[in-house]
């Protein structure tokens, strides 16, 4: 069969309805095909999203006795004085009670303070003030006592960090003058660091 | 769709048929002559979308078998066109029908080649047509269709005669093994039920005369002949047409050939033009003599009907599709808004609970971060009181042994959580050096001992080792003075 160019006329109503069908049922496919694509979208983040949920309970329900542990304890110890600024007032205070208490001899000098721990992303920074604390005592359980006391009154964290107890030998004088008291036996050079939690907005 | 009509051409008469609904319709007749032609022209331009096919009925016809080599394509094109040529003078209305290939090693191939040969009898019908623009969907002859009509009423013969009665004729068609090889068109003088039944019986004895001579080794082989005709003719045909030993008759019922073919309704006499003309439109046999330029227009019809159903296919196919997905996206949106349902009571009960935690402006999770901090420093802390404490028990009780100091440490090695005590003390001057160092010794052992310990002698208080300098003697004051010994004591936390 020869196509000559007179013959289009006769076959362009086909060829009309052809192209048109095609261009109708391309866009039906495409619109069809964007809307599934989105519903797709739409399904998967609410997914994600009750995914995330889920999960976020999930945590909550097994860390909620941690949690409320944890805010009861922040509590504690805002109330304490851990959480805030230096008490060193109490600091002093503490240490001239334990000294009357113990009746013991005991020297201490205080550091400046400085920050523990470089965390510049935390909300919340530790600080601690090295105390350098000298003992006189007759038992080593003087010490023991007096940093256990340190430990449940003051109004910081009280990290031990270094403790040496050395013997004291009496001089000639005072082994004439036994009848003023008793005297120490053993000298207890610490390092205590006291440590305090701030948050970092406030200072 | 088109709708496809028929033109039946016979030598008095031209009849159109419309085809509806599985059913022929006759629609007008003309006369064979300009004035009929005229009124045809008329008649097409009131049908200018249909699809016509034509139907010859002439005596005009020539039938030919031929051999011809093992060819394809051009090649076979281009033989078939020049024995038409030379058998039927070029005529434009000509056809060629492939009977098979012979089984010898060369394997030539028959051919039965037909024409029209009287094309100027057809041409202004067609040229009609074609000047109306419409279809013509190919020519016809009546023939042609005997082999269609053969197959349809189940007549499988080696060799047959076909015997039909249409217009003012009769036609006579013989066959083998159910392929045309020949026909003629006799004129019927007389209508009568006797002139037809004496017809055929001249008539198929004339033909099976005709058929032995071409085929003389089959002599002996009765050809049967096979007559349509009306019930009101079977009598007159029954007492006619008798068999002999070379000719049998078997005479059929044009009722009953009108139902095994499909038409509704049979002719109501032994003419057979609608019997031909339902199997033209029913199941049009693939040989026809229009060539590809009388028949353009109908090439461009069926493009444009393919255009059209390729259109309405690609449409609903589409429209299936896009229907499929938007079920699916209805599905994915249910699903979508379920899960967002979800997730806002997730969320609801969430902040329920949240709610219930007592807040902080700085932000509940770095509260709770440095809380984590604060007792992590705090279950790290140590005391003295336990390496002290040790210390003590492992003192054997003698006082030739005395602790100078004991300096305790906790680890800063991030990590290492382990204490430390280096302990100094002295064995007292006039001591058994023996009894002296069975007390240090005593203190390493008990030391020792203890599996939270782990203990180094730093300072042995006797240099009586292999691999230490030892000196002395009766007047050394060295020998009275106090001797030194240091431990290092390390403890892991927890233990």
């Amino acid at each position: 069969m020869k196509f000559a160019a007179a013959d289009l006329r006769k076959i362009q109503s086909g060829l009309f309805a052809a192209v048109l069908a095609c261009a109708v049922g391309a866009a039906a496919l495409a619109a069809a095909l964007e809307r599934k694509n989105e519903a797709q979208t739409a399904r998967a983040a609410a997914g994600e999203e009750h995914r995330e949920f889920e999960s976020k309970l999930e945590r909550m329900h097994d860390d909620e006795g941690t949690i409320r542990q944890s805010f009861a304890l922040s509590g504690a110890l805002q109330r304490r004085g851990v959480i805030g600024e230096e008490q060193r007032l109490d600091w002093i205070e503490l240490l001239r009670d334990i000294r009357n208490k113990h009746r013991i001899d005991l020297q201490y000098e205080l550091a400046p303070q400085r920050e523990l721990e470089s965390d510049a992303g935390a909300t919340f920074a530790f600080y601690a003030s090295t105390m350098k604390l000298q003992l006189q005592l007759l038992h080593e359980e003087d010490l023991i006592r007096v940093l256990d006391d340190l430990r449940n009154e003051a109004s910081a964290l009280v990290l031990v960090r270094e403790c040496t107890i050395s013997r004291v030998r009496a001089s000639d004088g005072e082994q004439s003058d036994r009848r003023a008291g008793p005297r120490a036996n053993l000298q207890a050079d610490c390092r205590i660091d006291w440590v305090t939690i701030r948050e970092r907005a406030s200072r | 769709m088109p709708t496809r009509r028929l033109l039946y051409l016979c030598a008095h008469r031209a009849t159109a048929f419309c085809w509806r609904d599985g059913t022929l319709l006759e629609e007008a007749g003309f006369a064979t002559t300009p004035a009929g032609q005229q009124q045809f022209a008329a008649y097409l331009e009131q049908h200018r979308e249909s699809r016509f096919a034509l139907l010859a009925n002439v005596a005009e016809e020539g039938f030919q078998i031929e051999r011809i080599p093992f060819l394809r394509g051009a090649d076979r094109r281009a033989v078939i066109r020049r024995r038409i040529g030379q058998l039927f003078f070029n005529s434009k209305l000509s056809t060629s029908r492939s009977l098979g290939h012979e089984k010898a090693r060369r394997r030539n191939e028959r051919i039965l080649l037909a024409a029209l040969t009287d094309p100027s009898f057809i041409e202004p019908w067609v040229k009609r047509i074609g000047a109306a623009g419409i279809a013509l969907s190919g020519i016809y002859s009546l023939p042609l269709l005997g082999a269609v009509l053969l197959e349809k009423i189940a007549w499988a013969q080696a060799r047959c005669l076909l015997l039909t009665v249409q217009d003012q004729s009769i036609r006579q068609s013989y066959f083998e093994k159910g392929e045309l090889h020949f026909s003629r068109l006799t004129p019927l003088q007389h209508s009568d039920h006797d002139a037809i039944a004496r017809a055929f019986a001249a008539e198929a004895g004339k033909l099976q005369q005709y058929v032995a001579a071409l085929h003389p080794d089959d002599t002996g082989q009765a050809i049967s002949a096979c007559i349509l005709a009306h019930a009101d003719t079977l009598p007159a045909i029954e007492a006619t047409c008798i068999d002999s030993a070379t000719l049998t008759f078997r005479i059929i019922e044009i009722e009953d050939c009108a139902r095994r073919i499909g038409l509704k309704t049979p002719p109501p006499a032994t003419h057979c033009e609608s019997l031909f003309a339902h199997l033209l439109a029913a199941a049009p046999p693939r040989t026809q003599f229009a060539d590809d330029g009388l028949r353009h227009d109908f090439h461009l019809q069926r493009i444009r009907s393919a255009l059209h159903a390729f259109a309405a296919t690609a449409l609903v196919v589409s429209l299936l599709f896009a229907g499929k997905l938007a079920g699916d996206s209805h599905g994915i949106a249910q699903q979508a808004e379920s899960l967002a349902s979800k997730a806002r009571h997730a969320r609801l009960r969430y902040e329920a609970i949240a709610a219930t935690f007592p807040s902080h402006p700085g932000g509940s999770a770095a509260l709770l971060h440095a809380i984590d901090r604060y007792s992590e420093l705090e279950r790290k802390n140590r005391s003295p009181e336990g390496l002290l404490l040790a210390i003590s028990r492992a003192l054997p009780p003698t006082a030739a042994l005395e602790l100078e100091s004991i300096a305790w440490q906790a680890s800063a090695a991030p990590g290492d959580e382990r204490e430390l005590a280096t302990v100094h003390g002295t064995l007292q001057p006039g001591a058994n050096a023996r009894l002296a160092l069975a007390a240090f010794r005593q203190l390493n052992d008990a030391l020792k001992a203890n599996p939270q310990l782990q203990t180094k002698v730093l300072h042995h208080p006797f240099a009586g080792e292999a691999g230490q300098s030892l000196s002395g003697g009766s007047t050394r004051p060295e020998d009275e003075a106090p001797k030194t010994f240091s431990l290092q004591i390390s403890r892991k936390a927890g233990s």
